[in-house]
């Protein structure tokens, strides 16, 4: 495998100066929804689906691409200024961020976190060109039976890394695969649960059931508790941190990024696991445990890394299996097949272009971002002040304008608008709805996987134990699904903060 | 508040108005905002294809929808329903307004398949024939280290071990599964039939080795011609020009030909104006240079037929292969 005229060939791709144009608009739209709370990359990236329809698609997956790995880095300022997560995955920089500002450091803070935001993502992505080629050979090997039991896998990590009972996770993950399997059957074309309405029969659209649940339920939500912002007025200095901060958060930033990478990999992981999980390696191997939470720089950098790092590796099941790890990626695969991309072993091979452009435009996204990031914080933090009562009805008008436009028809406005009262009820209920948009994604796979797994076997459910990649990711699970009825194990998973908003 | 408020507008303003016009822009320039009532056509319209990017019908329909669509004025995007055997994206086009904004392909497979199960659509009456413009051509094909080195060692194999044969195909219906099903009446065979979505994943589960054999259109090719695959047998009137050694199963015996099609139809009713406009415009498209040369890549043989030709072939392709399905016994309810 030549990795340099690969890596030239992205190159070439992604310095196109439309495709910088694109790599740049996604980068911006993503730190200005990672700044605002309330407004996640899954709901910018479903909404803003439909734009690029008329893009190549090397365009169009830079710059959906730029809008995830961009809300990583924006987030944080939100989380250091304010003490509210500008998204789900920058929660635990708030603990030592904030802090950190309110001693007067807000300028090292919001430093090192774009800094280690940088260092991680342009790992993360040396990892992405590293691992993902040999392991889409790899891929050969995942037969029906495989692909089965590693979508079981991804959604039984995810419920099991939920916040709240696992029952709850399970449950909406149950509901998410019910209504996966509204539509015409993909064996056989015949309709279910279909109700004689003609826009069902294409199944429930996950685009506006993203809006509805992330966009429509997170208004209504703010609406009701209005939040209580007070950005700090002083100015900002000294945000290149200090020979101290480097040397005090270099290893933090190294491991963050290590956890961060490995965590996205998995499907199920994600960005805002591996932040929780780096935070709480960081208080372990600190030789001052007590100091976290009270403004340590260790406890920003670790965190801002590995969620960083995690999204160059949540692109490598998506690139090589076409399985998406999260939803995120559950709509870059949604945008991939709309631009009539095949995701799967076969893309390396017959879109080397595609492939390494977009891989390698994320370099390019991560030096941008760092620009964005440094000199334009005070921008940031004046868009943090936009009153909500301008902003909320302007994110309704989008969600609306966006359902619609999809097929131009009514009824995808009434199912988003149908899953934004489902997702407020869900969140007032303390229900997660991360696992429900990976089951509705995952269900026609997962099925139609199961149904060849049977053929394959004449009927026997024995092939998913039998095959050696099937039976490890099967036995996965199995420990998973048994972890909470152990006692003492119990215990160990409630201490995982709650999170997991957006992932 | 009012200070408050000034503050924000005279500090704020320009940022963030230009945040909001931007994306407000962005989000305007969205397909389908167009006025209605203009010239035919106005907006983008929809190309509909019922199997997977990068497989054979696919590869050959991109190059001649984007020649349509410069012709036309406007863009056409091609929308990938994959899921049995193209039936569901046919039963999907039926649902579809005929304004002439959503077409599609209607392949063999979505024709077999009404005749084999029960299906949502008829395609002979409830579609407008646009243009048929291409026919597939097939193949059997196994691993190069598997045992079998020509046709009928395959086929004593599996007359000697029922079951112990899988094939993939690329969906249920397809004239690819009917061959397959009258080869297993015809020589008593017993094996299992593995549907996939297209004709990629089934040609990667062969590579995978998670099946023993592939009955496919021309997706095989670039793995035959690096010798990873081999080709067993062609299911054509004659042998394809690129793979002179592989026989025709009329030449082994069978009297078997695989049924083809591949053609742009759109819901019922579409008006005479539109069926022209559109027909015109692709007609020209197959001479573009780009759709020839992926259809010769492909092997996938120009057929040209129009409107009305059309029509009257997939009555007649209809009668006929209900007649031999049913004749077969093949229909499962």
């Amino acid at each position: 495998m030549d990795y340099w005229q690969s890596i030239i060939l992205g190159f070439q791709v992604a310095l196109q100066w439309n495709n910088l144009l694109f790599c740049f608009i996604g980068v911006l739209i993503g730190t200005l929804v990672g700044v605002l709370p309330g407004l996640g990359p899954v709901a910018a990236i479903s909404l803003l689906l439909p734009t690029t329809f008329h893009v190549t698609p090397v365009s169009a997956i830079i710059m959906l691409a730029g809008i995830y790995y961009g809300a990583m880095y924006g987030g944080s300022t939100t989380s250091i200024l304010v003490n509210i997560p500008g998204e789900a995955a920058s929660v635990v920089t708030c603990l030592d961020g904030y802090q950190m500002a309110r001693r007067g450091r807000a300028g090292p803070a919001l430093g090192i976190s774009a800094f280690a935001s940088f260092i991680a993502g342009t790992i993360g992505v040396v990892g992405l060109m590293l691992i993902a080629p040999p392991l889409a050979e790899m891929a050969l090997k995942f037969g029906p039976p495989e692909y089965f039991s590693l979508m079981i896998m991804g959604l039984t990590i995810l419920t099991f890394l939920a916040s709240g009972p696992m029952w709850k996770a399970l449950l909406m993950a149950a509901f998410g695969l019910f209504l996966g399997s509204i539509g015409l059957d993909n064996m056989t074309a015949s309709a279910r649960f279909t109700l004689d309405i003609v826009e069902l029969s294409d199944g429930v659209g996950m685009v506006p059931a993203v809006m509805g649940l992330f966009g429509i339920a997170e208004v209504l939500l703010n609406v009701e508790h209005s939040i209580k912002r007070s950005v700090f007025e002083t100015r900002i200095h000294h945000l290149l941190p200090t020979l101290r901060d480097w040397r005090d958060s270099l290893g933090s930033i190294l491991r963050g990024t290590f956890i961060g990478f490995f965590l996205g990999v998995l499907p199920g992981g994600g960005a805002v696991i591996s932040s929780f999980v780096s935070y709480a390696v960081e208080k372990k191997v600190s030789r001052t445990p007590g100091q976290f939470g009270t403004g340590v720089i260790q406890g920003v950098a670790g965190p801002e890394a590995a969620n960083n790092a995690a999204t160059g590796g949540a692109f490598i099941p998506l690139l090589t299996l076409g399985i998406p790890a999260n939803s995120v990626m559950a709509i870059l695969l949604g945008a991939m097949m709309v631009h009539g991309m095949q995701p799967g072993p076969m893309l390396v091979q017959e879109q080397p272009g595609l492939f390494w452009g977009a891989v390698t435009s994320m370099y390019i996204g991560n030096v941008m971002l760092l620009i964005l990031n440094l000199p334009l914080i005070g921008l940031w933090v004046r868009i943090l002040k936009v009153p909500y009562p301008i902003l909320f009805p302007l994110i309704l008008l989008f969600c609306l304008i966006g359902a619609y436009s999809l097929n131009n028809s009514v009824v995808g406005v009434l199912i988003m608008v149908g899953f934004g009262l489902l997702g407020y009820l869900f969140k007032k209920f303390e229900y997660e709805a991360a696992p429900l948009i990976l089951a509705l994604v995952l269900g026609p796979m997962l099925e139609a996987a199961l149904r060849r797994s049977l053929l394959l076997s004449a009927g026997s459910p024995l092939i998913f134990i039998t095959r050696p990649i099937s039976g490890l990711l099967m036995l996965i699970s199995f420990f998973l699904l048994a972890y909470p009825l152990v006692p003492w194990l119990r215990r160990k998973r409630a201490i995982l903060p709650q999170a997991t908003d957006e992932e | 508040m009012k200070i408050a408020m000034r503050q924000w507008l005279t500090r704020g303003m320009g940022m963030v108005g230009g945040v909001c016009c931007f994306l407000l822009v962005f989000m305007l320039a969205l397909p389908g905002v167009a006025p209605a009532q203009e010239k035919y056509p106005a907006k983008p319209i929809n190309f509909i294809i019922g199997y997977p990017a990068g497989g054979t019908t696919d590869i050959c329909a991109r190059p001649l929808v984007s020649a349509a669509a410069k012709i036309l004025g406007q863009p056409v995007v091609v929308v990938n329903k994959p899921g049995g055997g193209s039936a569901v994206a046919v039963a999907l086009l039926k649902t579809e307004k005929s304004d002439g904004y959503t077409i599609g392909i209607l392949p063999s497979g979505a024709v077999l398949s009404q005749h084999m199960r029960k299906v949502p659509y008829d395609s002979a009456k409830d579609f407008t024939p646009i243009m048929q413009y291409a026919v597939y051509l097939y193949g059997m094909v196994v691993q190069t280290d598997s045992p079998w080195k020509t046709f009928k060692e395959f086929i004593d194999y599996a007359k000697a071990n029922p079951g112990k044969i899988r094939y993939a195909t690329a969906g249920p219906g397809t004239p690819q599964h009917l061959v397959m099903e009258r080869l297993a009446i015809q020589e008593k065979i017993k094996w299992t039939h593995v549907p996939f979505e297209g004709g990629g994943p089934a040609v990667s589960a062969l590579l995978g080795g998670h099946v023993e054999v592939i009955s496919q259109t021309t997706e095989w090719k670039k793995h035959v011609e690096s010798g990873r695959l081999r080709l067993l047998a062609v299911y054509g009137e004659k042998r394809m020009p690129d793979f002179p050694n592989a026989p025709t199963l009329l030449e082994l015996g069978y009297n078997i030909t695989a049924p083809s099609l591949i053609s742009i139809i759109g819901p019922k009713g579409l008006s005479p104006q539109v069926v022209d406009t559109l027909h015109g415009a692709f007609k020209k498209a197959m001479d573009d240079p780009d759709f020839i040369k992926a259809g010769n890549q492909m092997d996938q043989p120009f057929l040209y037929r129009g409107p009305k030709d059309l029509e009257k072939h997939l009555v007649q392709m209809n009668d006929e292969v209900g007649t031999l399905i049913r004749n077969l016994g093949l229909r499962k309810e």
